[in-house]
């Protein structure tokens, strides 16, 4: 899918501090990114180049402290709390290195959840989540707790709860980080398959070779700053 | 003042002061002697001269009020009295006093100890209707005479006598009782008997005694002599079990039948 | 609520903690329905005890005798006494819910026994074929109750309290005169065969008490007077009933007369009752402390363990509200299910006690041993529940607030 012109997300400037102990710590030191609609791109770089950071800012989990994060338009620092909870429950689904099921809910409950969020009710509920889990290929699964499936079926749970209230973009940290290789190309395989079938985009944090060798776009980072953009270069 | 008088030196000085003033002379030689004072008040003892067994006929109640009881009590000297109830409410009931016990006898119950401070209807104290036997009970604390009027205190001496003193005034020159001021050990008045008049005065009846509670207030209650005569009375009527004796006493005509 | 059942599920992941603070919650529940349960069966009791024991439910007396001692005085002067009271009986015993109305008339005085001892005495000639109907209970220690008829003069009896027969020195078929002053003044005197013994189950009545039958009392003190009529009821719930029935049935009298019911002249069993009743809300007071402390504690690391999950949840849209009424739901399913559990012990302990028959010591005063018996009161389950509620309610205001307040990216990074 070619990505649309208008970007979806856009940040100018970004700068993130942490205190850690007595000294500052810079984890984005002046981030300028664009991503279109429709797009699925890797952010790479050693551990503490900011990759993390860079993905809460932009999933309206943290607040930047110089420059803007732009949201389809919408600056989310100028958002109220309840405006950005909102927008992580229509707008943004996320994708956690260690999935963070709710342990006692089984897979299908666990996909409901965002749903559940928002009032959809128990049918419409139940039927797409189901569907969202047949998408990942786990229509045999959906009564499991997750301490009975694999790690890469997790995962999967996982995107498909990114998923089912059909979020404009997907932020992934370390998708496949707790994943064998085997298991991680077929959770790559179905994010690109889901990029496609359903336009979504999709944002992932990693330092996966393989995941980054066959993600079109590539961003780096190192030491808090964008160091190449295959995107900005293409 | 009881205790100011038995004190030999107040004593004199007061009778001197008495004296310079003029007042009463001749009476003060007979409380200069303690038996004079003691025969005066044998002399003086409510009954004292009266034969020693008689019937008397009487009314109680309080003072002013129409209501009243009616009595009659048949007297064998200061130990055996009894009191005979004529109201027709309390026909069949008499009140014994044998020595030290009171006794109350009713139709349809054995006889019942009384107290001896026990009153009868109307608030009278036996004591108060019959003689205190001032002479026998007590012992003369103190005597003095004003204008006439002997006053003695006196205390308590047997055990059974009913008031811990007794303050008892006399007409000295016609040897007839005015009134007693039965008081508590600590010298307080708590009834008065006023003697109003006599039936009988050489027996020393009385005619109407007059009783204040000082205590409880009250309009006094007046006991009104109606009757005495002189009479042999049998001995089954002080017995506990003579009720048959009781029962065959006449018909008292006259008697209030309310 | 959206987030009920997802509470209740994660009440299930560290079963061992949540059955801990349930068995906390539930045995909070239990000491709150048994105590209750203690409480209002003594009250019960005690005023069944006092109803039954001759105090009857109302009582109709002059209103210048009420007046003259106040209400809850159980003496009745005799200057007082009412006459002529039968027809307003017969009108008082055909009020609804009015099993019998019985008259009495008291007595003091002075009771001298064959040895000649004499004690004061007060007593009561009662009617007792009313008593019976009142559902009067005598507690009979030796010999006979008093007939039902009126005795024949000569032939009078009475019930002797135990402590007045010791002092007394009689016995069943012994002779006891009475002296008492009437109602017009004049002393009078009465033999009486003792025909039973009796505890009235207060030791300081017993040394003085003893009863008759009305008949004899008025041949003692004055023919055809009554100090008071007792009236008893078919059921004690129906007494607010009754006294404004009764209360209109005497209006008008002359000379005027008061209804009392029994609990102003129970000071007693108000001042037990009062006591009780500050227990209660003491020990209340103590469970609801210790059931927060120990559900506060739980309720926290239920959250601090969970801070990773909680950031994730926030990450993924839930709202701070949401968040917090999950964590408050968790909280009031414990308070729930665990009074819930302790509803049912409760129950069951009730039964339990209740059958097995403990007797306890007398209390002060008293002479019998009495049973150890608890009701069941449906308020104090409700009470305890809803008081649970309110205790978890209150223990997870702490947690919920740490939740809501978490930064969701710290949280993500928690281990």
């Amino acid at each position: 899918m070619t990505p649309s012109s208008a970007p979806l997300l856009r940040t100018e400037g970004v700068v993130r501090r942490y205190r850690s102990g007595a000294s500052e710590v810079t984890a984005l030191a002046g981030v300028d990114l664009e991503i279109a609609a429709g797009e699925i791109a890797v952010v790479a770089g050693p551990s503490g180049s900011g990759k993390s950071t860079l993905l809460h800012l932009l999933g309206a989990l943290d607040a930047a402290d110089a420059g803007r994060v732009l949201f389809e338009g919408a600056d989310l620092g100028a958002l109220a709390e309840r405006q950005r909870t909102l927008l992580r429950r229509r707008r943004l689904g996320f994708v956690f290195q260690a999935f963070h099921l709710v342990p006692v809910l089984s897979a299908l409950e666990n996909v409901e959840y965002p749903l559940l969020l928002d009032g959809v009710g128990r049918a419409e509920r139940r039927r797409r989540a189901a569907e969202m889990l047949d998408a990942v290929g786990l229509a045999a699964r959906l009564g499991h707790r997750p301490d009975r499936l694999s790690g890469g079926e997790r995962q999967r749970v996982a995107i498909a709860r990114a998923l089912v209230h059909r979020p404009a973009a997907v932020l992934a940290d370390e998708p496949t980080g707790n994943l064998d290789s085997r298991t991680a190309g077929a959770v790559l395989d179905l994010l690109a398959d889901l990029n496609r079938s359903l336009g979504t985009t999709f944002l992932i944090a990693t330092h996966d070779a393989a995941l980054i060798a066959r993600t079109p776009r590539r961003i780096v980072l190192a030491d808090g700053r964008i160091v190449a953009d295959s995107g900005r270069a293409a | 003042m009881p205790s100011a008088t038995s004190d030999p030196d107040r004593r004199r000085r007061l009778r001197t002061a008495i004296a310079i003033a003029g007042l009463a002379t001749a009476p003060l030689a007979a409380a200069d002697s303690p038996s004079a004072a003691e025969a005066l008040l044998v002399a003086t003892d409510l009954f004292a001269r009266a034969p020693q067994e008689l019937r008397l006929r009487l009314e109680v109640g309080a003072e002013g009020s129409e209501r009243t009881t009616a009595l009659e009590i048949y007297r064998r000297g200061a130990e055996r009295a009894l009191v005979r109830m004529l109201d027709a409410r309390d026909r069949g009931k008499f009140v014994l006093r044998r020595g030290d016990e009171t006794w109350f006898l009713a139709p349809g119950a054995r006889p019942v100890r009384l107290a001896p401070s026990y009153r009868l209807h109307g608030g009278a104290a036996l004591d108060e209707l019959l003689g205190l036997s001032l002479a026998r009970d007590y012992r003369i604390a103190a005597y003095e005479e004003t204008s006439g009027v002997g006053t003695f205190d006196l205390e308590a001496a047997a055990s059974v006598a009913p008031h811990p003193r007794v303050r008892w005034a006399v007409d000295v020159a016609r040897r007839l009782p005015l009134r007693a001021e039965l008081r508590s050990r600590d010298g307080r008045a708590l009834r008065v008997l006023e003697l109003r008049g006599w039936l009988d005065p050489r027996a020393l009846v009385p005619g109407e005694v007059a009783v204040a509670d000082l205590v409880r207030r009250g309009p006094k209650l007046v006991a009104r002599f109606l009757e005495v005569d002189a009479a042999p009375l049998p001995d089954a009527l002080f017995e506990l079990d003579g009720g048959a004796a009781r029962a065959a006493l006449p018909d008292v005509p006259g008697a209030p039948v309310n | 609520m959206r987030f009920a059942w997802l509470a209740l599920r994660n009440l299930a992941r560290n079963r061992r903690r949540t059955a801990t603070t349930l068995a906390v919650v539930a045995a909070g529940t239990l000491a709150l329905v048994l105590t209750a349960g203690f409480v209002a069966y003594s009250f019960d009791g005690l005023a069944e005890a006092m109803i039954h024991g001759g105090l009857g439910h109302l009582e109709v007396a002059p209103a210048a005798a009420v007046e003259a001692r106040g209400a809850a005085a159980l003496d009745r002067p005799l200057e007082h006494a009412l006459a002529g009271w039968e027809g307003l009986r017969e009108r008082l015993e055909a009020l609804p819910h009015v099993a019998a109305v019985g008259a009495n008339l008291q007595v003091m005085g002075m009771a001298q026994g064959p040895q000649g001892a004499s004690v004061s005495f007060v007593g009561v000639g009662a009617e007792p074929d009313r008593a019976r109907r009142m559902g009067f209970e005598k507690k009979l220690r030796a010999g006979e109750l008093l007939p039902e008829t009126a005795p024949r003069e000569g032939e009078e009896a009475a019930l002797v309290a135990l402590g007045l027969a010791g002092a007394l020195g009689v016995a069943p078929g012994d002779i006891v005169t009475l002296l008492a002053t009437d109602a017009g003044g004049s002393l009078n005197a009465l033999d009486v065969r003792v025909a039973g013994l009796v505890t009235t189950g207060v030791q300081e009545l017993d040394s003085r008490y003893l009863e008759l039958h009305l008949a004899a009392a008025q041949r003692l003190v004055g023919a055809g007077l009554a100090s008071n009529l007792l009236v008893g009821l078919d059921e004690t719930e129906a007494t607010g009933e009754a006294l404004a029935a009764v209360r209109a049935a005497v209006a008008g009298e002359q000379p005027p007369l008061a209804v009392v019911p029994w609990t102003e002249r129970a000071l007693f069993y108000e001042q037990v009752r009062n006591l009780y009743r500050g227990i209660f809300w003491f020990l209340g007071t103590i469970v609801f402390l210790l059931v927060v402390l120990a559900t506060s504690n739980t309720l926290a690391m239920t959250v601090m363990e969970r801070m990773r999950e909680l950031g994730t949840l926030r990450a993924i849209g839930t709202g701070r509200g949401q968040l917090a009424a999950m964590i408050l739901a968790e909280a009031l399913w414990l308070g729930l299910l665990g009074s819930l559990a302790g509803c049912l012990l409760g129950v069951a302990a009730i039964a339990g006690i209740n059958r097995a028959g403990v007797k306890m010591p007398p209390p002060p005063g008293a002479v019998d041993p009495i049973d150890l018996r608890l009701a069941y009161v449906p308020e104090a389950f409700a009470g305890a529940l809803l008081l649970m509620l309110a205790v978890l309610a209150v223990a997870a205001l702490a947690p919920v607030a740490r939740a809501v307040r978490l930064s969701i990216v710290d949280a993500l990074g928690h281990v």
